[in-house]
């Protein structure tokens, strides 16, 4: 389908997330986990609007970084919903939303390592 | 803004741990809210570069229990909060200028209407919201949690009594940082700026009673030391 004029694109934030969990994490475990926690805590329309995605994910030796998009303006929903995610297979897992950018270079520049 | 932690034993993480991680995520301080574990606050605030308050977490069965704890622990440590949980314990808790904070108060059976509300503007003793269930259950205990935390809102709100709020987290990976305790409260219908007063009132609390235990305190008003000069 042809691709979208500008101004009707959507607008979105991204957050730099880090994580801590005794265990491995895969990303596709995680991803799973924000959706789960998004659509328990905001429902099925919030968890609709917030549109969370995992982008980047590296995780290494019980620590790693991720980036999750959301929609601009769900940023707030965004974050109660990966603070909800504590939880992932069994093993437990902190996240803590270390920054919030407009594009996906700058949130690397400024928050990941 | 505070954040009131579980420590090892009572927890599954550490006191260093949890000051740890308290500070990375931008928190000025954290309350060891202790049953049998016993932190070393003065060398953990140093090594952290945060404040770290020593406390204690009342765990009684019945108020006949729970007061001769307040009695024995309230001149060892900063903070004296009692876990709520039955209508008795919270009854006894607000009735109590001794109590700092009841914790808990919708725990099991526990229950909170007007007058103990009304009770605990009186006495000053600050009620608890645990935020622990929202961010770590879901499903029906979720529910219940969270028609629980609207029903204390409320009564808090009307009788305008002091309140703390904490995310009551067993392990480091449990904390989360205050902007992200703030957006889960808005989620679930509290006003930003209450979430953040009630991560605050840790730190407000720990500071007076750091200074009622200093040597210069007498009584509210009145205090031990040089008098100031005229300025004629």
């Amino acid at each position: 389908m042809k691709h979208l004029p500008k101004h009707l694109r959507p607008h979105w934030r991204y957050l730099a997330v880090g994580l801590e969990a005794e265990a491995d994490l895969s990303r596709s475990a995680f991803q799973r986990a924000v959706w789960y926690a998004a659509s328990n805590l905001l429902g099925d329309p919030g968890s609709a609007d917030a549109d969370l995605r995992v982008l980047r994910f590296d995780f290494e030796d019980g620590t790693g970084e991720a980036v999750v998009r959301a929609r601009r303006g769900e940023v707030g929903p965004a974050r109660a919903a990966l603070a909800c995610v504590h939880d992932i297979d069994g093993d437990s897992v902190g996240v803590w939303v270390r920054g919030v950018s407009g594009t996906i270079r700058a949130c690397e520049e400024t928050y990941l390592d | 803004m505070y954040e009131a932690v579980h420590a090892h034993p009572d927890g599954t993480s550490t006191a260093t741990q949890f000051a740890t991680t308290a500070a990375r995520v931008g928190y000025e301080g954290v309350v060891i809210r202790a049953r049998e574990a016993t932190p070393d606050c003065d060398s953990l605030r140093e090594s952290a570069g945060i404040d770290v308050v020593d406390a204690v977490e009342i765990v009684a069965p019945d108020p006949e229990r729970a007061s001769g704890s307040v009695g024995g622990e309230r001149p060892d440590h900063t903070l004296v909060c009692v876990r709520g949980g039955t209508d008795r314990l919270n009854r006894f808790a607000v009735e109590n200028e001794r109590v700092d904070v009841l914790t808990r108060p919708m725990d099991g059976d526990g229950d909170v209407n007007h007058v103990l509300a009304n009770r605990a503007a009186t006495n000053g003793v600050r009620i608890e919201f645990d935020f622990g269930p929202v961010l770590r259950s879901t499903g029906g205990e979720r529910v219940r949690a969270l028609r629980d935390l609207r029903k204390l809102r409320e009564l808090v709100a009307d009788a305008d009594a002091p309140y703390v709020v904490s995310a009551t987290p067993d392990s480091h990976l449990d904390l989360r940082a205050p902007r992200e305790l703030v957006a889960v409260g808005e989620v679930v219908g509290f006003d930003p700026e209450t979430v953040r007063a009630g991560l605050r009132e840790w730190g407000a609390l720990a500071e007076r009673n750091r200074h009622r235990q200093s040597e210069s305190y007498v009584s509210p008003g009145v205090e031990r030391g040089r008098y100031e000069e005229d300025e004629s």
